[in-house]
């Protein structure tokens, strides 16, 4: 548990004073600039790719009961998305709460506008994520007093891949609004353990093993 | 107000998703829907059912996890069968601990048209699978009478729990022992991993042979784990630890209590 405070700490500072250092972009002088100062502006410039563009909120997708997280959207087409979440699990029979930290990673190809309206339709987005449950009784690699590759796999780390699908409302006029962009999402998806369930029998059907999660997406 | 009834919506659609198989908070959320208590539901089925009884039949299965196709099988086998009274599961119906492993485990085992109890195995005890475990089917030492012949059935998965449970319980062994009731003559004493193991904890290994020849008249030992039959006498006390294969290497054995000894078959499929 204290590790999970840690890293929810780290997080919290990841997403607030970076922005607040960004803000010593605006005076520009009109005067020709030293190379110090074209130093310190491409220094501020790279850190400021640092600051996160969006934020998430997600219902189940088998990183928790609810999470939440920030992240990078870029590329040329804007089509790759980088976000840390961070999701509560509530204990229900077990023990303790417990969080679960994850890095994703999404492909967002096309985007679709109706018409002439603000809404887009993102007909599919392609993810990739690492989970991790913050809690000393799960393990990363098996400990030692059992024998080398006894298991042979972790039960604090888990890899998905899901795929899904988005509905944008591209804010036709940012001015008077504090975001650019909300979209509305879900994806199904299946972890590394189900694939290996999936594959190794026919009982167990596709559909079994498919986790749907459902979340929102703001772009500042 | 508008804000409101979208909230509401919100509210009553997660509450309608979260029934749904296609909700899955994690792997090891320990969600769990449907049916739970299930020993001592079926304890109960078994001692009502072969009471009295002197001879009688039951099936042991063990190792199932991610063979849901043999596990379905094998159910339907003894079901068409119908010599069987009960079956006993010699542990390991999840793989990975996952809290779905144990409940596609507990709805394929309730397509028996006979009672079944189940070990724990070592797999079982992965993430938060012996919570899950102890939920759907309950404590993880147990025992029952079938007629004239106590069941005991132990978590010998030592190496899972790091002195943080007693793993055997011989605790548990003594009050049994002294609570033995009047009903029963014999002993069977069942477990997942067997003495001598890596899993086991082999220094009191002896101890528990002991504790295991205390019982009256035991007759043999039960174990699974091996994923192979075995036939062992590990302490050289006339007790002999019979070892059922997986599911996955289509076996089970089918034992017959008798009036005078028994006889074990080990069956394919």
């Amino acid at each position: 548990m204290r590790l999970s405070v840690v890293v929810f700490s780290m997080f919290l500072m990841w997403c607030f004073p970076l922005a607040v250092a960004g803000q010593e972009m605006s005076g520009q002088p009109d005067s020709v600039r030293t190379r110090y100062e074209k130093m310190m502006t491409r220094r501020m410039e790279m850190w400021q790719r640092l600051i996160p563009d969006h934020y998430k909120m997600q219902f189940a997708g088998s990183i928790g009961m609810v999470s939440a997280g920030t992240g990078w959207t870029y590329g040329k087409k804007l089509q790759w998305e980088t976000d840390l979440i961070l999701g509560f699990l509530p204990k229900f029979e077990s023990e303790h709460h417990k969080v679960v930290f994850t890095v994703k990673q999404s492909y967002v190809p096309w985007k679709l506008r109706i018409k002439e309206s603000p809404w887009v339709v993102q007909p599919l987005s392609c993810s990739l994520f690492l989970s991790s449950v913050l809690n000393e009784k799960f393990w990363t690699r098996e400990p030692d007093r059992y024998p080398k590759g006894y298991y042979g796999f972790s039960t604090r780390i888990r890899a998905n891949l899901s795929l899904g699908q988005r509905i944008m409302f591209d804010i036709p006029d940012v001015s008077d609004w504090l975001v650019q962009e909300v979209s509305l999402y879900y994806e199904l998806g299946a972890c590394d353990t189900d694939f290996c369930t999936f594959f190794g029998d026919r009982t167990i059907k596709f559909k079994d093993i498919l986790s749907l999660a459902i979340g929102l997406k703001v772009h500042i | 107000m508008q804000r409101m009834g979208l909230l509401a919506v919100v509210a009553a659609l997660s509450c309608l998703l979260a029934g749904c198989e296609v909700i899955e908070y994690h792997p090891y959320d320990t969600r769990i829907e449907g049916e739970t208590g299930l020993t001592e539901k079926n304890i109960r089925l078994i001692e009502e059912k072969m009471r009295g009884k002197r001879e009688f039949r039951f099936a042991m299965i063990s190792d199932t996890q991610r063979r849901y196709d043999e596990t379905k099988e094998v159910v339907d086998l003894i079901n068409s069968r119908g010599d069987i009274d009960f079956v006993l599961h010699g542990g390991d119906m999840a793989d990975f601990g996952e809290t779905k492993e144990f409940l596609w485990a507990r709805d394929y085992l309730n397509k028996l048209q006979v009672p079944y109890v189940c070990l724990l195995g070592n797999h079982d005890c992965l993430g938060t699978g012996f919570d899950v475990y102890q939920k759907v089917f309950g404590p993880d030492n147990f025992a029952f009478t079938a007629g004239n012949v106590r069941f005991i059935c132990l978590n010998t998965n030592a190496l899972e729990y790091d002195y943080s449970h007693p793993v055997p319980n011989f605790n548990f062994m003594e009050d049994e022992l002294r609570a033995f009731p009047a009903a029963a003559e014999k002993t069977v004493v069942a477990m997942h991993v067997p003495p001598g193991d890596g899993e086991f904890n082999n220094n009191v290994g002896r101890a528990f042979g002991s504790y295991v020849r205390s019982f009256p008249d035991v007759q043999f030992c039960l174990f699974g784990h091996v994923h192979n039959w075995r036939e062992e006498e590990f302490f050289g006390d006339g007790v002999v630890y019979y070892g059922c294969t997986t599911v996955g290497k289509r076996g089970y054995y089918v034992i017959t209590i008798k009036e005078d000894g028994y006889e074990i078959e080990r069956c394919g499929f």
